[in-house]
């Protein structure tokens, strides 16, 4: 049983394998980028390449059986290896061997040695570590203790990656909704596999206030922006929160997140209109009463009703017809000042937009991003560090003569190592 | 009339300019000649570099002037120094260009800075710079308004590591190819057969399409590599005596290569970052993300192989060198529609 585990063990620690993983790895991900992901491959019933596809599930690569194997025995291999060499890692890095002897010479070690008068002290840096024997004195100095974790780290936070793709891809979801203007939905549309879409409730409501398009002269999109407001219930007329998303900038609310995606105008070509009233924009459609917050007695009635649009009225501009409880009058977009109603304000009458909103709930977000971060502090430690070690020692053979050896290691970029050792030697040996 | 591209052909000219110089060098060997073109290659730099201040400036008017056109209000100061500054000179493919031949010549500056011997490497970095700019400078440099996927501050980061990681690439591949030419343990035959039959693999792989300026920009470069194996294995010339040593050309290339893997990892991170902010995945399997994925795993992949002492040198260089045509096809091939389209679409023209 032991020896089936070690052989299974010994499998998994072997940099073979991670080489032939990480070639497969890339042969897949270059056949990948040729297939467009939102699109899937469709083969004739004749073609050769269906049992192919069957079997490889080739119209979905990042998901199929495969793949996923890759990425499995990439993982395993990673923490086996850790595992088989974290301890000698430690220990040498952790509790170095001090003294100079000839076995700690590797072949990008430095050795110099030579006969002088006197010893300059300190040899390396005041930090340096010494000890006397019977007869030699031994001095040792170290520089980026923790270099050569940072290999481990980088791989370590690659775990900690996998770890947040996968709870985000199983707990996690994305999904639309389209909300016309002054609406409230709670309804989001969710792709599932295989063509096949379901809703999911939030239990909660989102209203687009209003929708702004924003192009330029040649028609082209400048931007977009969506004013979104979460409310507890449809009827409730005050809102949790309220943003303004646009590309680039969500709204974060109860761990979901909304972004502004797309957009589409209605298939009834409806207008809304913008009106101040009290100096407060209310974005309000065709025969629809809505209220306002009461000034003192201007208007005893707080409901307001448009009840007509003239694109041109008398060839005075845009107007609306507007109906409180006991008035009806009209309201000029363009009303010289002197006729203008002290209260109510028309800035402007636009087409109906619904909003395209995704919605995400993406939980290992967190997890993905701390990933993130350990990576990049990983990466600092293991490409700008260096693990260099010093080591000298001292024999004194009469009082005036000293034999002097000089020895150092380094762990990567031996060509800058020896320069800065040979500047060392230059500085005690060649005086 | 002073402009932008008025800076960029001036430091086009300097940069032929340096290469003559660096070429000429070779024989003569004088270190006053080399410092002097040096000096030359930095002053054209920094010229690119005002000229890539231009066109932010440029595109930032033309943002103002289309904004103010579509009759909308600039509302404060600091709403119109947004405008100004939201569209970055490396939005689309003229731009990226000429951004990418400022990051290599970046890269090579410090590469001569930091190693005696690389103004050998930097003629043929120089070369791939000039491919660039006059590639650039075939498309008329018109800037259109920023698509709105492209506001965010995100830009600026991803677009500047890209062009370091990739530019650094590029250049370790250059020296891992000067490797193989000088090392002693590979034939010339050998060399040959291989130099060509990538050159007939690009020119297969481009086939099924026309072939734009960009595909024959690839092929030209390929072949100036083919005919310099061949110029510098069969000549009589002592080799050795002109290039940088075997261990110098390997450590510039390690040492290149650590720069692109950090940056591309940056890349990828920033991407990921942006991604999730604005499209609500931080992943998607696009093309252009899934090229990015590649070209790390490809460097991923050279680290690992000097990890096992089973593999040579030589073997690694060929995995450096193969960097290379998948930055092209990563960066590059995805614009230009190798691949299925992608989210990356806009940086098509």
């Amino acid at each position: 049983m032991f020896k089936y585990y070690n052989i299974i063990f010994n499998f998994f620690v072997s940099l073979k394998l991670t080489l032939t993983l990480l070639f497969f790895l890339l042969l897949s991900l270059f056949i990948s980028m040729f297939f467009d992901p939102s699109i899937p491959i469709s083969f004739d019933n004749s073609s050769p390449l269906n049992p192919l596809n069957d079997i490889f599930e080739l119209d979905d690569i990042f998901h199929s059986w495969w793949f996923t194997l890759i990425i499995l025995l990439l993982a395993l291999n990673l923490i086996a290896c850790s595992i088989i060499r974290f301890p000698k890692i430690w220990n040498d890095s952790m509790i170095p061997y001090k003294r100079l002897d000839s076995f700690i010479l590797r072949k990008s070690s430095e050795y110099a040695n030579g006969y002088l008068k006197q010893i300059k002290m300190p040899l390396f840096n005041s930090a340096e570590y010494k000890w006397k024997d019977n007869n030699a004195e031994y001095i040792f100095f170290e520089k980026h203790k923790f270099a050569r974790f940072g290999v481990y780290i980088i791989h370590f936070s690659l775990l900690v990656i996998m770890l947040g793709s996968i709870l985000t891809s199983q707990f996690g979801f994305e999904g639309i909704m389209f909300i016309p203007e002054g609406k409230s939905s709670n309804m989001i549309q969710i792709q599932g596999p295989n063509k096949s879409s379901f809703l999911h409730h939030l239990n909660f409501q989102v209203r687009c206030n209003h929708f702004h398009l924003n192009t330029y002269l040649s028609g082209d999109i400048n931007s977009y922006e969506s004013n979104l407001s979460i409310l507890k219930n449809k009827k409730d007329h005050s809102p949790i929160l309220s943003k303004t998303i646009k590309l680039n900038d969500p709204l974060y609310y109860y761990g979901y997140t909304f972004y502004q995606e797309s957009f589409k105008p209605l298939k009834k070509k409806k207008h809304v209109f913008f009106l101040k009233v009290n100096n407060e924009l209310y974005v309000t459609s065709l025969k629809e009463t809505f209220h306002y917050k009461c000034p003192v007695n201007k208007l005893k009635d707080k409901s307001i009703k448009i009840v007509k649009y003239f694109k041109d009225y008398y060839s005075l501009g845009e107007a609306i017809q507007i109906k409180t409880q006991d008035d009806i009058f009209i309201i000029l977009k363009n009303a010289p000042n002197n006729y203008s109603h002290d209260l109510i304000k028309f800035i402007k009458a636009d087409y109906q937009y619904a909003t395209g909103i995704k919605v995400c709930k993406t939980p290992g977000i967190t997890l993905v991003f701390l990933g993130f971060a350990i990576m990049l502090l990983g990466l600092m430690i293991a490409f700008r560090m260096n693990q260099r070690r010093y080591y000298a020692k001292i024999i004194k053979i009469t009082e005036k003569k000293y034999y002097l050896s000089l020895a150092g290691t380094c762990n990567r970029f031996p060509q800058a190592f020896k320069k800065e050792f040979n500047s060392i030697v230059f500085k005690h040996l060649f005086i | 009339m002073f402009s932008s591209t008025y800076l960029y052909n001036t430091s086009s000219l300097l940069y032929v300019i340096v290469l003559f110089g660096y070429l000429l060098n070779i024989g003569i060997k004088s270190s006053t000649l080399k410092k002097i073109f040096t000096t030359i290659l930095s002053i054209g730099f920094i010229i690119q570099s005002i000229g890539i201040a231009l066109r932010w400036l440029e595109s930032g008017l033309v943002e103002v002037h289309s904004f103010l056109a579509s009759s909308n209000e600039i509302q404060s100061r600091l709403h119109y120094l947004v405008l100004l500054t939201q569209h970055p000179p490396w939005s689309d493919l003229y731009e990226i260009m000429i951004f990418m031949s400022w990051g290599i010549i970046f890269v090579s500056l410090i590469c001569e800075m930091k190693w005696e011997n690389a103004s050998f490497i930097n003629i043929f970095s120089l070369l791939f710079s000039l491919v660039a700019l006059g590639l650039a400078s075939l498309n008329k440099g018109i800037t259109k308004p920023l698509v709105p996927a492209l506001k965010s501050w995100w830009i600026m980061i991803h677009v500047i590591s890209a062009s370091i990681a990739y530019a650094a690439g590029i250049i370790a591949a250059i020296s891992s190819l000067l490797f193989l030419i000088s090392s002693k343990s590979i034939s010339t035959r050998s060399l040959l057969i291989g130099s060509l039959s990538t050159f007939v693999l690009f020119l297969l792989l481009l086939m099924p399409d026309y072939y734009s300026s960009w595909d024959l920009a690839l092929l030209f470069v390929i072949f100036i590599g083919c005919v310099l194996i061949m110029v510098i294995r069969l000549s009589s010339i002592n080799h050795s005596s002109i290039m940088p040593s075997q261990t110098q050309l390997d450590h510039i290339s390690y040492s290149n290569i650590l720069i692109s893997f950090s940056f591309t990892t940056v890349v990828l991170i920033t991407g990921c970052l942006w991604a999730h902010y604005a499209w609500g995945r931080y992943w998607g399997w696009d093309p252009k993300e899934t090229g990015a994925l590649l070209i790390w795993l490809t460097y991923a992949f050279y680290l690992h192989t000097r990890l096992n002492y089973e593999w040579s040198l030589e073997k690694s260089s060929l995995i450096s060198i193969l960097g290379f045509f998948i930055i092209i096809a990563g960066f590059l091939g995805v614009n230009l529609g190798w691949f299925s389209y992608g989210l990356h679409s806009y940086g098509r023209s």
